[in-house]
Parts: C-alpha cells; structure tokens; sequence
C-alpha cells in the first residue's frame, strides 16, 4: 500500500472512531438534557480523536528518529499520478458546487428553511459538525480514490 | 509498434538461494509492493533500478529485463 493511501486510510479510521462515539453522545445528551448540554458535552469526546490524529503519525515509524514515509521511486509516480487525479477530483468537486444551479436553490431553499423554523443556535454546533465531517470525509475519500486509481496504471 | 518489458526476476530469485521479495527489495533499495509490481510486469523501472537489480543478482542488466517487439 502506498504511503500517502495508507495515511489517507488512518484519517479515515480515525475520524470514524472519533466522530460515531461523539455523534451518538450527542444524541443521548440530546435526549437526555437538552441541545445545549449535548453541544457543549459532547465536544470532550473529540479529544482523543484529536490526540490520535496530531501525533498518531508516529506509530508508522518502526523505530525513533526513523522517518515514517519512505517513498521509492514507483512510489513517487504513483504520487505524480494520484495528484494530477486529484486536482481533477477537486477541481470537479468544486464546479459541481459552484456551477450548477441546484446547489443554489437548495442554499437558499436551506436559508429560508432555517428562517422559518427558526433553529435555536445551540443545535449551530450540529451544523458545523456536519460540515466538518462532509468536509474530511470527503478529502480523504477523494485521496484515497486518486490513489487508487493511480496505482492501477 | 508495440514492446513489453519482460523480467526473469521472480526466476533469478530462485536461482539465489531463494531470496525473498523482501532481501530483493532491501538490497534494490525499493518497498516489496515494487518489486511484486516488476515480477507482475506492471512496473517498468528506472535505468538507475534495473541496474541495482541486476547488480543484486550479480549478472547483466539483459540477463534480467528483456524487450519483446
């Protein structure tokens, strides 16, 4: 497995680990004591999580001072490859949202949805949570699809 | 007109004491995943890796990589 996918793959795991425990404390506290409790409570539980991701990095390396991405040269073309990929992943990404109109009328469809059931700013951290997670997920699913991709040629 | 890179790696190891993938790969100075690449014809490699491959097994780099037209 290439470096680059294998690092794609540990984000990826980690954000699972991190987020499903946090998104179901969220929602026992929810149920339990009420949106501003499971907004503010369920944060702690993105701590781990977030200690794996600074410094997980270093349980690549198989010994101290070792450097945890090796790359040869196949493995270098492989990432000249997965790059030129996944500038045309993000680069389509982007046009999708940007380009076309449906994407428009559901943003405004969503503003005035929220205006008119007026959503009480302690359910905001769902909001953001959503799209932290969309986002990631996203970028490395999209490195993990150019990488893939690339390491068949 | 087209060519393929043949190899006689996954041979040549065998020859030598069976050396594994691994030491082949340690002594080319390549992850195992490129030397699996080059025995499935899936890698061509640089001139600089065909030589240490071929340095490896102490023989010539056509002993190890043949073109076929």
């Amino acid at each position: 497995m290439h470096p680059q996918l294998r690092h794609a793959r540990f984000n990826l795991i980690v954000f699972v680990i991190v987020l499903v425990p946090t998104v179901c404390a969220y929602l026992v506290l929810l149920l339990l004591y009420g949106p501003r409790i499971a907004a503010f409570s369920s944060v702690g539980f993105l701590g781990p999580g977030l200690f794996i991701w600074v410094f997980g990095s270093g349980f690549y390396r198989r010994k101290p001072g070792e450097p945890g991405v090796v790359m040869d040269e196949r493995d270098q073309l492989i990432r000249d490859r997965a790059v030129l990929l996944g500038w045309r992943v993000v680069w389509g990404y982007w046009c999708l949202i940007c380009f076309v109109p449906w994407f428009w009328v559901a943003f405004a469809w969503g503003i005035e949805a929220v205006k008119e059931k007026g959503i009480p700013v302690e359910f905001y951290p769902l909001f953001y949570g959503g799209a932290f997670i969309v986002y990631y997920v996203t970028w490395s699913l999209a490195i993990v699809f150019s990488y893939r991709e690339a390491s068949q040629a | 007109m087209s060519t393929a890179l043949q190899n006689r790696i996954r041979r040549l190891r065998f020859d030598h004491n069976e050396m594994t993938q691994q030491e082949l790969a340690d002594k080319a100075g390549v992850t195992r995943q490129t030397i699996i690449a080059l025995e499935a014809n899936r890698y061509v490699p640089s001139l600089v890796l065909a030589l240490r491959i071929a340095r490896a097994f102490a023989v010539g780099v056509e002993d190890v990589f043949q073109m076929e037209e």
